[in-house]
């Protein structure tokens, strides 16, 4: 499994560097080389074959708030947009280049290298995930192995694959959440009886392990708050079935200290930083001398400089953005269907709130094409698809398919044209962002 | 099969085309079209000309279908409300160009008012007179970020012809996308996928 799944991998990420590559060298938007002018000191170094041809290239889009943070001399953002941008990612780059050398290009290479990285661990964990949740305490079941292989084969053609190539942070978010999904299916125990239960010998992995990993996934990329719904899940649970002392030390503790670390990160970090002579935000405050204000920097800084917010983004000129989204959607809502209504799973339901939370929110509230590069941090879909693939008994099946099986096929597709066709357009400085 | 392949192809292609009308982000773009009864100067009579001060940036097209030119606006004054002007040398009447300007998004600034001014013939502009009617590209840039920057910010601006309507800097990047596709469609590679998936 791992040296075929590995095998692909390296094969699906040299095409898409060899796309990089073959993009013509002149971008649409041509405001990179004013960026490497001013962050980089030797002009001879820019226009090197490697860099004009294949590095430079990969400086598109948010990579540019990125690879600033990175090399910023003082360690923290300049601006207060800045901050919308994962300093989690960037301090663990900072701390592997260990100011030794601020050279962008150096900085921005070890970046890419891990970005592949964990691009590729995400895909291993995945492996053991999907494993262990279609095993249903089988060892050694085919069936679980089977679409376990079929997942993180999918994973790594996630259609987030182009913006993957540069320095993203979503990778970090994606291993994180697998890890913290991970171990949270293997601390909870689902009797025959149907009895929910978190047995006390598994306390560390869940309200430590699983807890550290989807708080830092969070404070990485802030949709991964939707994994806290895990939280939410266990504790209603486990409420349920009367078991209160189990409820408070294992989801409403771990519950408590990431929503605590949020809070910490969204309201009191900033408030202390801005204000109060920022104003605008900062005059929302809930209680006077309080640091919770109504709008969280994050939201404000959404809301103020990208326009982020209710509706805001149903406007014509962003339907290409939406028939962009569209297969993410259907694949989306779809997959949380098929695992609640058509094939209930008790185990996949916290799974099915965070697949429709995150649709809901990000069709309503954000700039909807992003739902291509941040849904993946959420296997549900991709278990759909490696389901039906693994029940699809053979390619003539495939040649006429039927009802998901369509769905699945056109889904595959259009991945196929996506992430070559996205690569390209990243590489080209060209939308969608 | 083979056609709806093509078709996709085909839809996919029209859709970037699409797309490209939405760019937002660090660059700003206007289409612009020269006038046919527009006096252009003649490059002769430019250097004979003894009135010309060349103080104002500019940009010239000649012998080339593209150029930029990269001009440090400081933004303390823009908030002031004052607004940059780039001269546009050595264009065709009738044809239509891009005037697109680039920023880097580590400098949070926003272009306003992008536009083309005419100055009729000795017209004095910006402290410079010339015996020919000129075309001139300006905008304003205002700091858009906290704490607001003070400094001098690189802006580029390009003057792009174009052909059948598109800018001719995005044929080569468009080429590259029609390549891609047709690979793809030639290859199967859709099927491929679907097939190493089934398979694996």
């Amino acid at each position: 499994m791992l040296v075929g799944l590995t095998l692909y991998f390296v094969l699906f990420r040299s095409l898409q560097y060899l796309l990089v590559f073959l993009t013509p060298v002149r971008q649409f938007d041509t405001s990179t080389s004013l960026l490497l002018n001013e962050l980089c000191t030797s002009p001879n170094e820019i226009n090197s074959y490697w860099n004009k041809f294949f590095w430079n290239k990969l400086l598109s889009w948010d990579a540019v708030f990125f690879i600033k943070n990175m090399t910023s001399k003082d360690e923290k953002p300049q601006f207060e947009h800045e901050y919308a941008f994962s300093q989690l990612w960037a301090s663990l780059i900072r701390l592997i280049v260990k100011n030794n050398d601020k050279n962008i290009y150096h900085v921005f290479k070890v970046a890419v290298v891990m970005e592949n990285v964990l691009f590729y661990s995400s895909a291993i964990v995945l492996y053991f995930l999907t494993k262990r949740t279609f095993s249903q305490n089988k060892k050694h079941s085919r069936f679980a192995k089977s679409i376990a292989k079929k997942t993180s084969l999918l994973f790594s053609l996630t259609s987030a694959a182009g913006f993957l190539t540069s320095i993203y942070s979503e990778p970090l978010s994606f291993f994180l959440a697998f890890v913290g999904i991970w171990c949270r299916e293997c601390t909870i125990s689902i009797p025959v009886s149907g009895q929910f239960d978190c047995p006390w010998r598994n306390w560390f992995s869940y309200s430590i392990i699983s807890m550290s990993c989807f708080t830092l996934a969070s404070l990485n990329r802030s949709n991964c708050i939707l994994l806290g719904i895990y939280f939410v899940f266990d504790l209603i649970e486990l409420t349920k079935n009367r078991k209160f002392v189990k409820a408070i030390c294992f989801p409403l503790l771990s519950g408590l200290l990431m929503f605590s670390a949020l809070i910490y990160q969204q309201y009191y970090l900033p408030y202390n930083t801005f204000c109060p002579q920022r104003g605008e935000w900062c005059t929302s405050q809930l209680l006077p001398r309080l640091f919770v204000t109504k709008t969280s920097l994050y939201s404000y800084i959404q809301g103020h400089y990208w326009g982020v917010g209710f509706l805001k983004y149903w406007t014509p000129n962003n339907i290409p953005n939406f028939l962009l989204a569209i297969p993410n959607i259907i694949i989306l809502t779809y997959s949380s269907i098929y695992f609640s209504k058509i094939y209930p799973s008790y185990n996949l339901k916290p799974l099915v709130w965070i697949t429709r939370s995150l649709v809901i929110m990000v069709c309503l509230f954000a700039h909807v094409q992003i739902l291509n590069r941040i849904a993946s941090f959420i296997p549900l879909h991709l278990w759909y698809l490696a389901d039906r693939l693994v029940k699809t008994s053979g390619p003539e099946q495939m040649d006429n398919p039927k009802g998901d099986d369509k769905i699945v096929k056109l889904y595959i597709y259009w991945l196929a044209f996506w992430i070559p066709l996205q690569t390209v357009l990243f590489a080209a400085f060209l939308p969608p962002a | 099969m083979q056609l709806a392949r093509t078709q996709l192809g085909q839809w996919l292609f029209v859709f970037i085309l699409f797309s490209i009308g939405f760019v937002h982000a660090n660059t700003e773009s206007i289409l612009f079209q020269v006038p046919h009864n527009f006096p252009l100067s003649d490059v002769r009579d430019r250097f004979v000309s003894s009135s010309d001060v060349d103080t104002v940036p500019f940009i010239s097209l000649l012998g080339e279908t593209m150029a930029q030119v990269t001009v440090k606006v400081n933004t303390t004054n823009a908030q002031l409300g004052s607004a940059t002007y780039i001269e546009l040398k050595d264009l065709q009447r009738d044809e239509t160009y891009q005037i697109k300007v680039c920023w880097s998004a580590i400098h949070p600034v926003s272009i306003d008012d992008l536009q083309t001014i005419i100055i009729p013939r000795s017209t004095e502009f910006q402290g410079t007179t010339s015996d020919h009617a000129r075309i001139v590209v300006a905008f304003q840039m205002m700091s858009d970020s906290y704490p607001s920057e003070n400094a001098m910010v690189p802006i580029q601006v390009s003057l792009i012809t174009t052909k059948l309507g598109i800018p001719v800097d995005i044929y080569p990047i468009l080429v590259v996308i029609v390549l891609l596709i047709a690979g793809l469609v030639v290859t199967r590679a859709p099927h491929v996928l679907n097939d190493l998936l089934l398979k694996f």
